[in-house]
């Protein structure tokens, strides 16, 4: 495995679809055949370019005005804006810079904050800052990512750093700092860097009045009694010596002076330099790079090419753009064993199944409990780890309930009782959502004229799978399985109900779950 | 052990085929690692005074435990454990751990599921239980070899190639829904039974696609058998459920298991989980008399200990308690210490619950010394019984897996603190 370029002359309509689908949740049959046309005329880089170097602009999806947190104390009113956050997060995937979005998918799955840990009501709060944190340096540095993540309100009280104080430390954020954020598990750090991990990171607060800011607690009491900062100085993993490089040497958390002594630029706590240090280690890029591509690619890189993964970041002081766009332009990464071999998750479905049906979202809690029923409830991550890895064997995500939750997702949408769906997902009764309009396909979009009129089957089937499966398409026998029964139903069932199964059937395909 | 093993392989060949009388066995993993130092509390041993001053905030006062013995009790809100321990019913496994214990919910997970700790091993114990050992192991993702009674599956019944058993979460809302247009779910229902069933002529499909392929047939096949179930259950005249069970998470998953037990579907593995014991924080609230009784570790007990009540009082109810054997699993305990924010911080060896119609009650292995020269891991507990001495009692004793067959399903034995199984289970 390598990052070698893929050639002009390896360029067809199949890699344009896989670029698409992997970086922007799929698309039209039209807009597949621009991506193929840029780069068969203009080259692979600009097709490439054309994906990587949109404006990441989220200005379309403001931040909300929250009410305070006191007005959501009914579970009802949280329940509400459980179902606004959802649907905010969603509408970025659909209609934001896709990969951008796909990145913020991979970000609050990396970052991952749970509604019920960091609070339910200033926890609405926390979560939207979050995700505008993660939103904005999605394709930017990461360093920079980290040190703002460590600052991240939800992210504080999801691992209790705000209750961790020097002498009585609570690992759990300097733990999952080293162990899933950045080196590893198997990452070199010992259970001493651990502690002095957690200890760095003393002093984070969190205001209990608005708005609701962290903030770094004082070193010092007016009367002289230290706080919670943990100042002293600590070894933590190791850096180059400088009078001898190549060599590895404990490196140091330089002790906080008190502030009677500190001089202006002095660090006023540990954070930074706990990060600045991981940020150094090898196994830190290589183990980003190696997410990064499982992410896109749908398999684990091999041991040479995470190296050569954690080298690009790295040399690229860990700016996401660049490694992306290696990989993008890499022939790996265009490999056909890697094309529609990966499963998509709930997100990628919903997605997926708006973009190519050119639909909009479900009603706001509709989806909500959808998403919640196929197992990726964006409030709600399993674990601190996350949700279910995207490689394709022995994924996680299919489980037979969860890939029944979404065939029977994908069945009544396109049939359009939102009545039956909402039954279906036990939907408690609120006020707003019933007046949502519920949207079907538009089949005339779906379908030219010349395919809605005639009389073949065949066409309509075959229209229809090359939309929405054209990365794994429909086998012979079940193209024939579908006519022959189609045929019989149509004596029975008006045209537009035949579109509807015909269309039910090729989303709940096995097919339809791969990107 | 002497004497005949209770269930032969014969009878287990026959649970699996389906019938009403083989051995049941139910894994209740306490997910997050289980705070055990507070959950059998050493109240009046010889460490007591180290417990009581390592948590000063945490620790339970020995008015408000529930004695088992003169050192040992019970968290208070383990009223019905303390019941069944009453009833000569409960044993007590401590100090369960293993050889160079990793403080990673992960990694440790992984350990206890394929049973091979400090290896990168990609198949679970039960996995290789059920594909050396059981009957119709060749179907893979049949509810009659394990139900894991859950949302994500568990490495502990993969295989090295597959996932064996079938995971959900709730049997009841296992349906084909279709296109809810009246009439027609059964034509749908047969028709995509017949696409994913279509032979692809020559064409192999990529491992990713095959993957999903085979879950799409496994769905479609237990589809119809845990409808008969459910409908089993909700038939009129059922007795089911007899024991109220509460309206927990715990207390429904434990339902819907004793419900497969009632309708008969032949499962002889339940796997079923407990979120939430990760108690690095807020473990403790204080009561309206200041006493650390409330909180989310004390929620948790409670849930548990409800659940695993209405359970037990279902089984005996139905006439399957001397088939059942439960015991809980968790990935680690916590510290001696608590930390910072009213809450522990990542431990090593830990206490499990075994429970049953023919468990042997009592405690077995040590507790730890809790003295700071003896703790590992930077004020963790040192072990003294290997976990995989629990599993192999389970196997041998319970299911029935020949002495000489034990390799094939745990490969590698402990090197330290002997391989013996413990006499937890009586005939």
């Amino acid at each position: 495995m390598s990052l070698d370029p893929l050639p002009p002359s390896a360029w067809t309509r199949r890699t344009a679809d896989h670029l698409l689908s992997r970086t922007s949740f799929g698309g039209t049959p039209a807009q597949r055949e621009a991506l193929f046309q840029l780069g068969k005329t203009q080259g692979i880089a600009a097709a490439v370019s054309s994906i990587i170097d949109q404006a990441v602009d989220w200005s379309a999806f403001p931040l909300p005005t929250l009410p305070p947190p006191s007005d959501l104390l009914e579970s009802n009113d949280r329940l509400e804006a459980a179902y606004d956050l959802t649907e905010w997060f969603l509408l970025q995937m659909k209609d934001g810079p896709a990969l951008a979005a796909k990145m913020l998918k991979f970000w609050l799955d990396h970052f991952p904050v749970d509604l019920d840990v960091i609070e339910a009501q200033a926890g609405f709060i926390y979560f939207y800052k979050h995700l505008d944190v993660l939103r904005t340096l999605a394709l930017g540095n990461f360093g920079l990512l980290l040190r703002e993540v460590s600052w991240s309100e939800g992210m504080i009280r999801m691992l209790d750093l705000d209750r961790s104080r020097r002498g009585q430390i609570n690992e759990n954020f300097g733990r999952e700092l080293l162990e899933l954020f950045t080196l590893g598990v198997d990452g070199g750090y010992t259970e001493q860097d651990v502690t002095h991990c957690a200890e760095a990171f003393t002093g984070r607060s969190l205001s209990e009045t608005e708005p609701f800011s962290a903030y770094l607690d004082e070193l010092v009491r007016g009367d002289g009694e230290y706080r919670r900062i943990d100042p002293t100085e600590k070894t933590f993993l190791t850096t180059e010596d400088p009078a001898n490089p190549g060599i590895p040497v404990p490196g140091t958390l330089t002790a906080i002076k008190d502030p009677a002594d500190q001089l202006p630029g002095d660090p006023k706590d540990q954070g930074d330099m706990a990060i600045a240090l991981i940020l150094e280690q090898v196994q830190c890029a290589e183990h980003l790079g190696k997410k990064i591509w499982r992410y896109f690619v749908g398999v684990d890189p091999e041991a040479s090419l995470m190296a050569e993964l954690g080298r690009q970041l790295r040399d690229h002081d860990y700016e996401i753009a660049p490694l992306l766009r290696t990989i993008f332009q890499s022939e790996e990464f265009y490999d056909e064993a890697a094309i529609g071999n990966q499963i998509k998750d709930p997100v990628d479905i919903v997605i997926s199944i708006v973009k190519v049906l050119e639909m909009p979202l479900l009603p706001r809690a509709t989806t909500y409990w959808a998403m919640d029923e196929m197992g990726q409830n964006l409030l709600h991550p399993p674990t601190i780890q996350g949700w279910p890895e995207p490689v394709a064997e022995g994924n996680r995500w299919m489980t037979v309930e969860g890939l029944l939750s979404r065939i029977n997702l994908a069945s009544l949408w396109v049939h359009g009782d939102h009545q039956a769906l909402r039954n279906h997902l036990k939907i408690p009764t609120t006020g707003v959502d019933a007046e949502t309009p519920y949207v079907l396909p538009d089949y005339e979009t779906l379908l030219p004229a010349a395919i809605r009129g005639a009389d073949s089957l065949n066409l309509l089937i075959d229209h229809l799978a090359d939309r929405v499966l054209y990365l794994s398409p429909i086998h012979p026998r079940q193209r024939q399985s579908l006519i022959r029964h189609m045929r019989r139903k149509l004596k029975g069932l008006d045209r537009d109900k035949v579109y509807r199964r015909v269309l039910q059937q090729l989303l709940a395909l096995p097919q339809f779950q791969m990107q | 052990m002497m004497g005949e093993r209770f269930f032969s392989q014969e009878l287990l060949a026959a649970s699996n085929a389906g019938g009403g009388s083989g051995p049941i066995v139910v894994v209740l993993q306490l997910n997050g690692g289980n705070d055990a130092l507070n959950t059998v509390i050493p109240y009046g041993s010889a460490d007591s005074s180290i417990y009581y001053g390592a948590r000063p905030t945490l620790s339970i006062a020995q008015a408000e435990v529930l004695p088992l013995d003169s050192e040992y009790g019970l968290h208070p809100k383990l009223t019905q454990l303390k019941g069944l321990w009453d009833l000569n019913q409960l044993a007590i496994i401590n100090g369960v751990g293993y050889p160079n214990p990793n403080l990673s919910h992960f990694t440790s997970f992984d350990y206890w599921h394929t049973a091979e700790p400090n290896e990168q091993v990609r198949d679970g114990w039960l996995g290789r239980f059920f594909e050396h050992q059981c009957a119709n192991s060749a179907t893979s993702l049949d509810p009659t070899i394990g139900l894991n009674v859950g949302l994500t599956e568990t490495l502990a019944f993969r295989t090295k190639e597959k996932s064996l058993g079938v995971t959900l979460k709730d049997p009841a809302a296992h349906r084909w829904y279709g296109s809810g247009l009246a009439g027609e779910k059964g034509d749908e229902q047969a028709l995509y039974t017949e696409l994913i069933n279509a032979p692809v002529g020559g064409i192999t499909s990529k491992p990713g696609l095959a993957f999903v392929e085979e879950r799409a047939r496994n769905t479609m096949g237990s589809l119809e058998l845990l409808g008969v179930a459910v409908d089993a259950q909700n038939a009129p005249g059922a007795a089911f459920p007899t024991a109220a069970f509460p309206d927990t998470g715990l207390g429904r998953d434990l339902k819907n298991i004793a419900g497969m037990i009632y309708a008969d579907v032949g499962t002889c593995v339940y796997h079923v989980e407990q979120l939430g014991y990760d108690t690095h924080g807020s473990q403790a609230e204080l009561d309206g008399d200041g006493k650390p009784l409330e909180g989310r570790h004390a929620a948790l007990l409670e849930e548990l200990d409800g659940a695993l009540g209405a359970f037990v009082s279902e089984m005996k109810a139905q006439g399957n308690w001397d088939r059942m054997l439960l015991f809980t699993v968790s990935e680690f305990g916590r510290k001696v210490i608590e930390n910072g924010s009213l809450g522990t911080d990542h431990g090593a060896a830990s206490s499990l619950f075994v429970t049953g119609g023919h468990v042997q009650a009592g405690f077995y292995g040590q507790m730890p010394s809790l003295a700071e020269t003896n703790r590992i891991k930077n004020h963790s507990l040192a072990f003294n019984v290997d976990f995989r001495r629990v599993y192999r009692t389970v196997l041998q004793e319970w299911l029935g897996v020949p002495e000489a067959a034990i390799s094939t399903v745990l490969p590698t034995a402990p090197t330290s603190g002997g391989f013996a199984t413990l006499p937890f289970i009586s005939t």
